[in-house]
Protein backbone atom coordinates (compact mmCIF):
# COMPACT_ATOMS: atom_id res chain seq x y z
CA UNK A 1 0.00 0.00 0.00
CA UNK A 2 2.76 2.62 0.72
CA UNK A 3 4.78 1.72 -2.28
CA UNK A 4 2.08 2.76 -4.37
CA UNK A 5 0.89 6.19 -2.04
CA UNK A 6 4.82 7.07 -2.49
CA UNK A 7 4.32 7.66 -5.80
CA UNK A 8 1.08 8.78 -6.25
CA UNK A 9 2.26 11.15 -3.79
CA UNK A 10 5.53 12.28 -5.55
CA UNK A 11 3.49 12.79 -8.74
CA UNK A 12 1.18 14.69 -7.21
CA UNK A 13 3.84 17.39 -5.39
CA UNK A 14 5.63 17.43 -9.04
CA UNK A 15 2.36 18.43 -10.97
CA UNK A 16 1.31 20.42 -8.38
CA UNK A 17 4.57 22.72 -8.67
CA UNK A 18 4.79 22.60 -12.27
CA UNK A 19 1.23 24.29 -12.42
CA UNK A 20 2.62 26.65 -9.96
CA UNK A 21 5.83 27.64 -11.95
CA UNK A 22 3.49 27.85 -15.09
CA UNK A 23 1.00 30.11 -13.27
CA UNK A 24 4.38 32.56 -11.88
CA UNK A 25 5.93 32.22 -15.01
CA UNK A 26 5.44 35.79 -16.45
CA UNK A 27 6.65 37.34 -13.64
CA UNK A 28 9.34 35.40 -12.56
CA UNK A 29 10.47 35.40 -16.36
CA UNK A 30 10.82 38.96 -16.09
CA UNK A 31 12.26 39.30 -13.07
CA UNK A 32 14.92 36.77 -13.64
CA UNK A 33 16.21 38.64 -16.25
CA UNK A 34 17.05 41.66 -13.82
CA UNK A 35 18.19 39.43 -11.38
CA UNK A 36 20.76 37.64 -14.18
CA UNK A 37 21.49 41.67 -14.77
CA UNK A 38 22.47 42.28 -10.96
CA UNK A 39 24.34 39.07 -10.91
CA UNK A 40 26.26 40.45 -13.51
CA UNK A 41 27.21 43.49 -12.73
CA UNK A 42 28.99 42.06 -9.74
CA UNK A 43 30.95 39.79 -12.16
CA UNK A 44 31.97 42.47 -14.42
CA UNK A 45 32.82 44.27 -10.97
CA UNK A 46 35.01 41.19 -9.97
CA UNK A 47 36.68 40.59 -12.67
CA UNK A 48 37.36 44.23 -12.99
CA UNK A 49 39.27 43.75 -9.08
CA UNK A 50 41.02 41.02 -10.20
CA UNK A 51 42.54 42.68 -13.28
CA UNK A 52 43.76 45.02 -10.72
CA UNK A 53 45.38 42.52 -8.88
CA UNK A 54 47.27 40.97 -11.70
CA UNK A 55 48.39 44.18 -12.65
CA UNK A 56 46.23 46.01 -15.29
CA UNK A 57 46.44 49.85 -15.52
CA UNK A 58 43.59 52.17 -14.26
CA UNK A 59 43.86 53.77 -17.67
CA UNK A 60 43.06 51.05 -19.42
CA UNK A 61 40.42 50.44 -16.91
CA UNK A 62 38.58 53.25 -16.53
CA UNK A 63 36.47 52.81 -19.64
CA UNK A 64 34.98 49.61 -18.55
CA UNK A 65 34.16 51.16 -14.82
CA UNK A 66 32.29 53.91 -17.11
CA UNK A 67 30.76 51.04 -19.11
CA UNK A 68 29.58 49.73 -16.03
CA UNK A 69 28.13 52.74 -14.72
CA UNK A 70 25.48 52.50 -17.59
CA UNK A 71 24.86 49.13 -17.20
CA UNK A 72 24.37 49.85 -13.69
CA UNK A 73 21.85 52.73 -14.68
CA UNK A 74 19.94 50.38 -17.63
CA UNK A 75 19.63 47.94 -14.46
CA UNK A 76 17.85 50.46 -12.70
CA UNK A 77 15.96 51.53 -15.38
CA UNK A 78 14.78 47.91 -15.70
CA UNK A 79 13.98 47.92 -12.29
CA UNK A 80 11.68 50.64 -12.27
CA UNK A 81 9.61 50.00 -15.18
CA UNK A 82 8.93 46.74 -13.83
CA UNK A 83 7.57 48.10 -10.99
CA UNK A 84 5.81 50.39 -12.70
CA UNK A 85 4.38 46.63 -14.47
CA UNK A 86 6.18 47.71 -18.04
CA UNK A 87 7.33 44.28 -18.43
CA UNK A 88 8.74 44.51 -21.82
CA UNK A 89 10.36 47.57 -21.71
CA UNK A 90 11.95 46.14 -18.23
CA UNK A 91 13.44 42.92 -20.04
CA UNK A 92 14.68 45.02 -22.86
CA UNK A 93 16.93 47.40 -20.20
CA UNK A 94 17.93 44.43 -18.24
CA UNK A 95 18.79 42.48 -21.42
CA UNK A 96 20.89 45.57 -22.42
CA UNK A 97 22.61 45.73 -18.79
CA UNK A 98 23.65 42.06 -19.01
CA UNK A 99 25.57 42.36 -22.60
CA UNK A 100 27.23 45.37 -21.32
CA UNK A 101 28.33 43.79 -18.43
CA UNK A 102 29.25 40.43 -20.01
CA UNK A 103 31.66 42.67 -22.62
CA UNK A 104 33.07 44.48 -19.49
CA UNK A 105 33.63 40.84 -17.82
CA UNK A 106 35.20 39.56 -20.65
CA UNK A 107 37.46 42.77 -21.58
CA UNK A 108 38.19 43.04 -17.80
CA UNK A 109 39.48 39.51 -18.14
CA UNK A 110 41.52 39.95 -21.40
CA UNK A 111 43.43 43.08 -19.39
CA UNK A 112 43.92 41.15 -16.38
CA UNK A 113 45.42 38.20 -18.21
CA UNK A 114 47.59 40.76 -20.76
CA UNK A 115 48.96 42.44 -17.62
CA UNK A 116 50.09 39.09 -15.95
CA UNK A 117 52.27 37.81 -18.56
CA UNK A 118 53.64 41.40 -19.50
CA UNK A 119 54.36 41.74 -15.25
CA UNK A 120 55.98 38.10 -15.51
CA UNK A 121 58.40 39.40 -18.18
CA UNK A 122 59.01 42.66 -16.56
CA UNK A 123 59.93 40.67 -13.17
CA UNK A 124 61.94 38.25 -15.42
CA UNK A 125 63.54 40.79 -17.16
CA UNK A 126 64.25 43.34 -14.40
CA UNK A 127 66.22 40.29 -12.18
CA UNK A 128 68.32 38.79 -14.92
CA UNK A 129 69.44 42.46 -15.79
CA UNK A 130 70.44 42.32 -11.60
CA UNK A 131 71.80 38.87 -12.13
CA UNK A 132 74.18 40.00 -15.03
CA UNK A 133 75.06 43.60 -13.64
CA UNK A 134 76.18 41.53 -10.43
CA UNK A 135 78.30 39.27 -12.41
CA UNK A 136 79.67 42.50 -14.43
CA UNK A 137 80.50 44.26 -11.22
CA UNK A 138 82.31 41.03 -9.77
CA UNK A 139 84.49 41.11 -12.79
CA UNK A 140 85.30 44.81 -12.24
CA UNK A 141 85.92 44.35 -8.50
CA UNK A 142 88.56 40.98 -9.17
CA UNK A 143 90.01 41.85 -12.39
CA UNK A 144 90.49 45.80 -12.11
CA UNK A 145 94.35 45.16 -11.85
CA UNK A 146 94.59 42.99 -14.81
CA UNK A 147 92.54 45.06 -16.25
CA UNK A 148 94.33 48.37 -15.74
CA UNK A 149 97.29 46.74 -16.51
CA UNK A 150 96.10 45.62 -19.95
CA UNK A 151 94.83 48.97 -21.02
CA UNK A 152 98.26 50.36 -19.59
CA UNK A 153 100.28 47.62 -21.50
CA UNK A 154 97.49 48.80 -25.17
CA UNK A 155 98.63 52.62 -24.52
CA UNK A 156 102.25 51.89 -24.51
CA UNK A 157 101.98 49.57 -27.27
CA UNK A 158 99.69 52.56 -29.36
CA UNK A 159 102.44 55.09 -28.61
CA UNK A 160 105.26 55.79 -30.94
CA UNK A 161 108.85 54.70 -29.59
CA UNK A 162 111.33 57.71 -29.76
CA UNK A 163 114.94 56.32 -30.07
CA UNK A 164 116.73 59.72 -29.75
CA UNK A 165 118.24 58.92 -33.25
CA UNK A 166 117.64 61.62 -35.51
CA UNK A 167 118.43 64.67 -33.44
CA UNK A 168 122.05 62.72 -33.39
CA UNK A 169 121.98 62.23 -36.87
CA UNK A 170 121.53 66.05 -37.23
CA UNK B 1 92.88 29.11 -8.50
CA UNK B 2 90.37 27.61 -6.04
CA UNK B 3 91.00 30.44 -3.42
CA UNK B 4 90.33 33.03 -6.21
CA UNK B 5 87.20 31.02 -6.88
CA UNK B 6 86.04 30.90 -4.00
CA UNK B 7 86.64 34.81 -3.75
CA UNK B 8 84.65 35.25 -7.25
CA UNK B 9 81.71 33.14 -5.98
CA UNK B 10 81.48 35.29 -2.76
CA UNK B 11 81.60 38.20 -4.01
CA UNK B 12 78.96 37.38 -6.69
CA UNK B 13 76.64 36.15 -4.25
CA UNK B 14 76.95 39.38 -2.18
CA UNK B 15 76.45 41.87 -5.42
CA UNK B 16 73.66 39.60 -6.47
CA UNK B 17 71.53 39.82 -3.18
CA UNK B 18 72.23 43.82 -3.24
CA UNK B 19 71.41 44.69 -6.53
CA UNK B 20 68.21 42.32 -6.40
CA UNK B 21 66.87 43.66 -3.35
CA UNK B 22 67.08 47.21 -5.05
CA UNK B 23 65.16 45.67 -7.61
CA UNK B 24 62.70 44.34 -5.42
CA UNK B 25 62.40 47.90 -4.25
CA UNK B 26 61.83 49.70 -7.49
CA UNK B 27 59.34 47.11 -8.62
CA UNK B 28 57.10 47.28 -5.05
CA UNK B 29 54.11 49.16 -5.30
CA UNK B 30 54.94 52.44 -2.70
CA UNK B 31 52.52 51.85 0.56
CA UNK B 32 50.07 53.70 0.84
CA UNK B 33 46.85 54.06 3.18
CA UNK B 34 43.52 53.26 1.62
CA UNK B 35 40.80 55.68 2.07
CA UNK B 36 37.52 57.20 0.52
CA UNK B 37 36.56 61.08 0.27
CA UNK B 38 32.44 62.51 0.56
CA UNK B 39 31.64 65.23 0.09
CA UNK B 40 27.93 67.06 -0.35
CA UNK B 41 27.87 70.05 -2.89
CA UNK B 42 26.21 73.33 -4.14
CA UNK B 43 26.29 73.61 -8.35
CA UNK B 44 26.58 77.16 -6.71
CA UNK B 45 27.60 78.56 -3.46
CA UNK B 46 31.23 79.41 -1.95
CA UNK B 47 33.78 76.77 -3.16
CA UNK B 48 30.47 74.71 -3.97
CA UNK B 49 30.03 73.71 -0.12
CA UNK B 50 26.63 73.19 1.09
CA UNK B 51 25.58 75.27 3.53
CA UNK B 52 24.67 74.20 7.07
CA UNK B 53 21.05 75.09 9.17
CA UNK B 54 19.51 76.48 6.02
CA UNK B 55 15.68 77.77 6.18
CA UNK B 56 13.53 76.15 3.65
CA UNK B 57 10.00 77.25 2.68
CA UNK B 58 8.43 75.00 0.42
CA UNK B 59 8.31 74.29 -2.15
CA UNK B 60 12.30 74.57 -2.93
CA UNK B 61 14.32 72.55 -5.12
CA UNK B 62 17.91 72.09 -4.65
CA UNK B 63 20.20 70.78 -6.78
CA UNK B 64 23.12 69.54 -5.33
CA UNK B 65 26.59 66.97 -6.22
CA UNK B 66 27.75 63.84 -3.91
CA UNK B 67 30.86 63.49 -4.63
CA UNK B 68 32.90 60.24 -3.76
CA UNK B 69 37.01 59.97 -4.40
CA UNK B 70 38.17 56.47 -4.14
CA UNK B 71 42.40 56.00 -3.02
CA UNK B 72 41.88 52.15 -1.98
CA UNK B 73 43.93 50.95 -4.60
CA UNK B 74 40.84 49.18 -6.36
CA UNK B 75 37.59 49.53 -8.09
CA UNK B 76 34.74 50.18 -5.67
CA UNK B 77 30.90 50.08 -5.92
CA UNK B 78 29.36 52.48 -4.20
CA UNK B 79 26.39 53.15 -2.84
CA UNK B 80 24.68 56.26 -1.00
CA UNK B 81 22.02 55.86 1.43
CA UNK B 82 20.12 58.88 2.20
CA UNK B 83 18.36 59.08 6.09
CA UNK B 84 16.21 62.06 7.13
CA UNK B 85 16.66 62.49 10.87
CA UNK B 86 16.18 65.22 13.54
CA UNK B 87 17.76 66.37 16.36
CA UNK B 88 16.78 63.58 18.80
CA UNK B 89 17.14 60.30 16.43
CA UNK B 90 20.81 58.74 16.59
CA UNK B 91 23.52 59.50 14.28
CA UNK B 92 25.76 56.91 12.74
CA UNK B 93 29.12 56.49 13.38
CA UNK B 94 32.53 55.22 12.27
CA UNK B 95 31.42 51.19 13.05
CA UNK B 96 27.63 51.79 12.57
CA UNK B 97 24.73 53.04 10.42
CA UNK B 98 21.56 55.18 11.42
CA UNK B 99 18.66 53.46 12.63
CA UNK B 100 16.72 52.22 9.34
CA UNK B 101 13.30 53.47 9.11
CA UNK B 102 14.68 56.67 8.37
CA UNK B 103 16.31 55.58 4.87
CA UNK B 104 14.72 57.73 1.74
CA UNK B 105 16.48 56.63 -0.95
CA UNK B 106 19.78 54.86 -2.31
CA UNK B 107 21.94 55.91 -4.85
CA UNK B 108 24.47 53.03 -6.41
CA UNK B 109 27.89 53.96 -9.00
CA UNK B 110 30.82 52.01 -9.75
CA UNK B 111 33.91 53.97 -8.62
CA UNK B 112 37.48 53.34 -10.49
CA UNK B 113 40.83 53.48 -7.97
CA UNK B 114 42.22 57.28 -8.12
CA UNK B 115 38.73 58.73 -9.29
CA UNK B 116 35.72 60.93 -8.31
CA UNK B 117 32.36 60.10 -8.83
CA UNK B 118 29.91 63.17 -9.35
CA UNK B 119 26.74 61.83 -8.01
CA UNK B 120 23.73 64.16 -8.80
CA UNK B 121 21.78 64.87 -5.78
CA UNK B 122 18.18 66.78 -6.52
CA UNK B 123 15.87 67.26 -3.66
CA UNK B 124 12.68 69.07 -3.05
CA UNK B 125 10.52 69.76 0.09
CA UNK B 126 7.35 69.79 -1.71
CA UNK B 127 5.18 70.51 1.57
CA UNK B 128 4.80 69.71 5.16
CA UNK B 129 1.83 68.00 7.31
CA UNK B 130 1.10 68.87 10.76
CA UNK B 131 -0.01 65.68 12.99
CA UNK B 132 0.08 66.75 16.66
CA UNK B 133 2.87 68.82 17.81
CA UNK B 134 4.90 66.90 14.88
CA UNK B 135 5.66 68.41 11.53
CA UNK B 136 6.85 65.63 8.68
CA UNK B 137 7.47 67.10 5.30
CA UNK B 138 7.12 65.56 1.96
CA UNK B 139 10.27 65.66 -0.45
CA UNK B 140 11.00 64.41 -3.83
CA UNK B 141 14.47 62.95 -4.20
CA UNK B 142 15.73 62.46 -7.71
CA UNK B 143 12.11 62.54 -9.00
CA UNK B 144 10.69 60.24 -6.30
CA UNK B 145 8.35 61.05 -3.92
CA UNK B 146 9.12 60.28 -0.19
CA UNK B 147 7.72 61.28 2.89
CA UNK B 148 9.77 62.03 6.15
CA UNK B 149 7.63 59.60 8.26
CA UNK B 150 8.03 58.53 11.35
CA UNK B 151 10.61 60.66 11.19
CA UNK B 152 8.95 64.28 12.45
CA UNK B 153 10.27 67.36 14.09
CA UNK B 154 8.69 70.17 16.56
CA UNK B 155 7.45 73.07 14.60
CA UNK B 156 10.65 75.13 14.45
CA UNK B 157 13.04 72.38 15.02
CA UNK B 158 15.53 71.08 12.74
CA UNK B 159 15.95 68.03 10.44
CA UNK B 160 18.42 66.57 8.99
CA UNK B 161 19.45 64.91 6.15
CA UNK B 162 22.44 61.99 6.88
CA UNK B 163 24.40 60.46 3.88
CA UNK B 164 26.04 57.38 4.64
CA UNK B 165 28.99 55.66 2.18
CA UNK B 166 28.43 51.71 1.98
CA UNK B 167 30.71 49.75 -0.05
CA UNK B 168 30.22 46.27 -1.87
CA UNK B 169 31.36 43.43 -0.29
CA UNK B 170 32.28 40.68 -2.62
CA UNK B 171 33.14 37.73 0.21
CA UNK B 172 29.74 38.69 1.60
CA UNK B 173 27.95 39.33 -1.48
CA UNK B 174 26.12 42.53 0.17
CA UNK B 175 27.22 46.43 1.31
CA UNK B 176 28.61 46.98 3.85
CA UNK B 177 28.64 50.40 5.63
CA UNK B 178 31.84 52.32 5.17
CA UNK B 179 34.52 51.66 3.17
CA UNK B 180 37.49 48.74 3.87
CA UNK B 181 40.41 50.32 5.59
CA UNK B 182 43.70 48.58 6.50
CA UNK B 183 42.07 46.77 9.49
CA UNK B 184 38.50 47.09 8.88
CA UNK B 185 35.72 48.67 7.24
CA UNK B 186 35.93 52.63 8.80
CA UNK B 187 32.22 54.29 8.40
CA UNK B 188 31.64 57.42 6.48
CA UNK B 189 28.80 59.80 7.05
CA UNK B 190 27.96 63.47 6.69
CA UNK B 191 24.69 64.95 7.33
CA UNK B 192 22.75 68.81 6.70
CA UNK B 193 20.83 70.47 8.68
CA UNK B 194 17.68 72.52 7.75
CA UNK B 195 14.74 73.91 9.09
CA UNK B 196 11.34 74.05 7.47
CA UNK B 197 9.07 76.76 7.90
CA UNK B 198 5.59 77.83 6.74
Amino acid sequence: MLRLQFPTALACLLITSALLSSVTHPASGQSTQILVAKQDLIQAFESIQTAEQQGASNTDLLPLSIQLNTALQYEESAEILSQQGNASAAETYAVQSINLSTQVTVRAEALGNQAKNSSSYRTALAYSIAVALALLTTVVVLEANRIMRTARRRRLLKSEIDYGKREDAG
Amino acid sequence: MQDRLAVFLVVFVCLTAIFSSVTFYIMSPRPAQPFMGFGVFSHQGLQGFVPSNMTITPPQTFDWNLTVTNRTNKEQFIMVIVRIGNSTTSSPNVTSPAPTPSELGKMQRFVSDGETSNIDFTWTIKSTNRTGDLVFVNLQINGQSVSSGPVGAVSGSKFRLIFELWTFDLASGSFQYGYPGEISQVGTWLQVWFTVSG
